[in-house]
């Protein structure tokens, strides 16, 4: 049995999936990134193969992606997150024609295709306004960890607005609303309406081909309280795939075998 | 005949050098908008200077981060349009390119691009005490017999004021040559663009964004002729007969003056700007069977930015498509709010025709609202969804 890796350097995490000739998902990593993304990655791959019963000589092939890819020194090629992100949602739900990231740096929609091709995508403003850094930075501020978020917007009881979606700005606002003794769960979910207003934003830009499935893509959808607030913006179910934040990662190693395949068909 | 290089090189040193060259011989300088009838001023003696075009040479000399900073100290909002940010900041800045543009006597705007660049000169007049004049275009439509008189009016007004102001009068005959040479760029500079209708273009889209110049510089002048011949001549004489397979794209908007190619470095011989259709701006229309005034009214009324967003957008999708373009890349530029409205119409519109394209955000001469990065990543994965 050959398997391909797929690596997915994004600007918070490293992610990596290590597929079968099935497409099935044999092993996965992830590590925070450090300063050195090659580093990490190296690091994050020597997890995946101690920890997994694969040998290294039966991987025939690394495909990298994401913010960080081209430091990838010993992948043997690289795509753009949009392709990966497009292969990765596609196939993992076929009836998806949108496709939503939100990543720590940057936040996408792709629209694809009854094939899955990309035929359109947006990308979110120069600023980090609706992206995963807004929120990492927002919760830092409020005491609680991300992975908490969720959880705890569950209990809000009033809707708050954030009169900015600058993360600097909001972070401001945030800390007079403590001041003013708001409950912390009412913040977190204008948080999360905040996120979604940006979200949709983008949303409108793309030109999808049909009003097919939404899946929501990065380890922000792990988060129970955002991904409802986003479905009531959109007005529209969202999906959430069993491992979000490997959904790149996952496409780009689906992508490198397919492109294989058709290679050994020429 | 003289190469295209050696024209371009003499027209630039020339414009350079007249406003000093006025000075000296007592010839009036007026600072003028991009659009702005130059044969009638021309006709009339006046040295005309473009502080856009400045601005971009500013922008081009990597100094347009410096001069936007140095326009703070003028209390200048940094949201401004770029180019005239640039222009105030250069009052301010111990060392603008060529010493900066020697102070005019009058100032003419028009409106026929934006709503920024009269406003623009009407600071400069209050603050610095020179007159000015407004030419005022309605918007473009396809009935122009309701606004030419408006306009020719205001041309008689504009002829008047320069005489007041200069104790020159109008040569008429002169102002035939200018605007039959006009008319002659024209149509060289639309055919420059065709040839890169061919597979493979020809012409990088750098090489004709870095030809523009005399259409601002000389035009009515036959040197501006002489240099899009000469370039025509060569571009013709060199042509590729190797069909390449490459993507071929259509850039909509300004080009980023502060980049070393004008646009980001992410294109290669498989991937490339054949068009960019903001260059084509200046390919005005100049009717042959009309009269003199007539014609000018119609070339400068009828300017891409003044047309209706309808017509804007019928244009761009008529070129994709004559261009035989794989995708559009859609530059939206912070500066100029005028510009960015047609960005979404037209997207939709591809879309429609099945034409991919891409949103890019950035900014024609401020080098600080400009992020590498995050453009290459856009226009890559653009490629990729186009080569997939
Ligand atoms: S860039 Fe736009 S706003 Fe600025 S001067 Fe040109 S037309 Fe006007």
């Amino acid at each position: 049995m050959k398997y391909v890796l797929g690596i997915d350097a994004g600007s918070s995490y490293i992610k990596l999936v290590l597929i079968d000739e099935q497409q099935k998902t044999v092993a996965r990593n992830i590590i925070k990134r450090g300063a050195d993304i090659d580093a990490s990655c190296r690091e994050s791959y020597n997890t995946l193969l101690n920890t997994s019963p694969i040998d290294k000589n039966d991987i025939n092939g690394i495909m990298a992606t994401g913010y960080g890819r081209k430091q990838v020194t010993f992948c043997n090629e690289v795509i753009t997150e949009i392709t990966a992100l497009s292969v990765g949602g596609f196939t993992v739900a076929p009836d998806v024609r949108t496709i939503i990231d939100i990543g720590g740096q940057d936040s996408k929609v792709i629209a694809v295709d009854t094939s899955g091709k990309v035929v359109d995508f947006v990308m979110n403003h120069k600023c980090s306004a609706g992206t995963g850094k807004f929120l990492e930075v927002t919760s830092a501020s409020l005491g609680v960890t991300i992975e908490d978020l969720g959880r705890l917007s569950q209990a809000a009881d009033t809707r708050l607005r954030l009169s900015s979606t600058c993360t600097v700005f909001a972070e401001s606002e945030i800390v007079s609303y403590i001041a003013r003794g708001v409950k912390k769960e009412n913040i977190i979910k204008a948080l999360h309406a905040a996120i979604s207003g940006q979200i949709v934003g983008l949303f409108h830009q793309v030109n999808s081909v049909d009003d097919g499935k939404i899946l929501l893509a990065g380890g922000v959808a792990l988060n129970e309280g955002l991904v409802h607030e986003l479905s009531g913006w959109l007005n529209r179910e969202v999906l959430v795939p069993e491992y979000p934040q490997y959904t790149g990662a996952y496409g780009a190693a689906i992508y490198l075998q397919r492109k294989r395949k058709d290679r050994k068909t020429d | 005949m003289a190469s295209s290089k050696s024209i371009l090189a003499k027209i630039f040193a020339e414009y350079y050098l007249s406003g000093a060259q006025a000075r000296q011989e007592g010839r009036p300088i007026a600072y003028v908008t991009a659009f702005t009838p130059v044969e009638i001023l021309r006709a009339m003696d006046v040295v005309c200077l473009f502080p856009e075009s400045y601005a971009v040479v500013c922008s081009a000399s990597n100094k347009s981060q410096e001069m936007i900073q140095a326009s703070t100290m003028a209390s200048f909002s940094q949201d401004l349009c770029s180019y005239s940010l640039i222009s105030f900041g250069a009052d301010h800045y111990p060392r603008p390119p060529y010493g900066g543009l020697p102070r005019p006597d009058m100032l003419i705007a028009t409106n026929n691009q934006c709503g920024t660049t009269f406003l623009w000169f009407k600071l400069l007049s209050q603050k610095q005490n020179i007159p000015l004049f407004i030419i005022d275009y309605p918007a473009a439509n396809p009935n122009q017999s309701a606004t030419r008189p408006y306009i020719e009016e205001q041309y008689k007004e504009l002829i008047k004021f320069v005489q007041k102001h200069t104790d020159r009068n109008i040569n008429t005959q002169e102002l035939n040559e200018q605007i039959i040479c006009s008319r002659k760029a024209c149509d060289l500079w639309l055919r420059l663009h065709e040839l890169n209708k061919e597979v493979p273009p020809p012409l990088t889209a750098t090489e004709i964004v870095d030809s523009l110049f005399p259409m601002l510089a000389a035009k009515g002048t036959p040197s501006a002729c002489d240099f899009y011949e000469a370039l025509i001549e060569e571009k013709q004489a060199i042509r590729n007969e190797n069909s390449t397979d490459s993507l071929r794209l259509l850039w909509h908007g300004y080009p980023m003056w502060f980049l070393r190619k004008r646009f980001p470095d992410c294109f290669d011989d498989a991937f490339q700007v054949v068009l960019n259709d903001y260059t084509l701006w200046w390919n005005l229309d100049y009717p042959d069977e009309q009269g003199d005034m007539d014609a000018l009214i119609s070339a400068y009324s009828k300017t891409y930015l003044n047309r209706t967003l309808n017509h804007k957008i019928d244009w761009v999708d008529a070129l994709a498509r004559d261009y035989s373009v794989d995708g559009v890349i859609c530059h939206a530029n912070r500066s100029c709010r005028r510009a960015l409205a047609d960005i979404v119409p037209l997207r939709d519109r591809l879309h429609k025709k099945e034409i991919p394209s891409v949103i890019i955000e950035s900014d024609m001469a401020h080098a600080g609202c400009y992020s590498g990065e995050q453009v290459k990543l856009r226009i890559e994965s653009f490629r990729e969804s186009l080569s997939i």
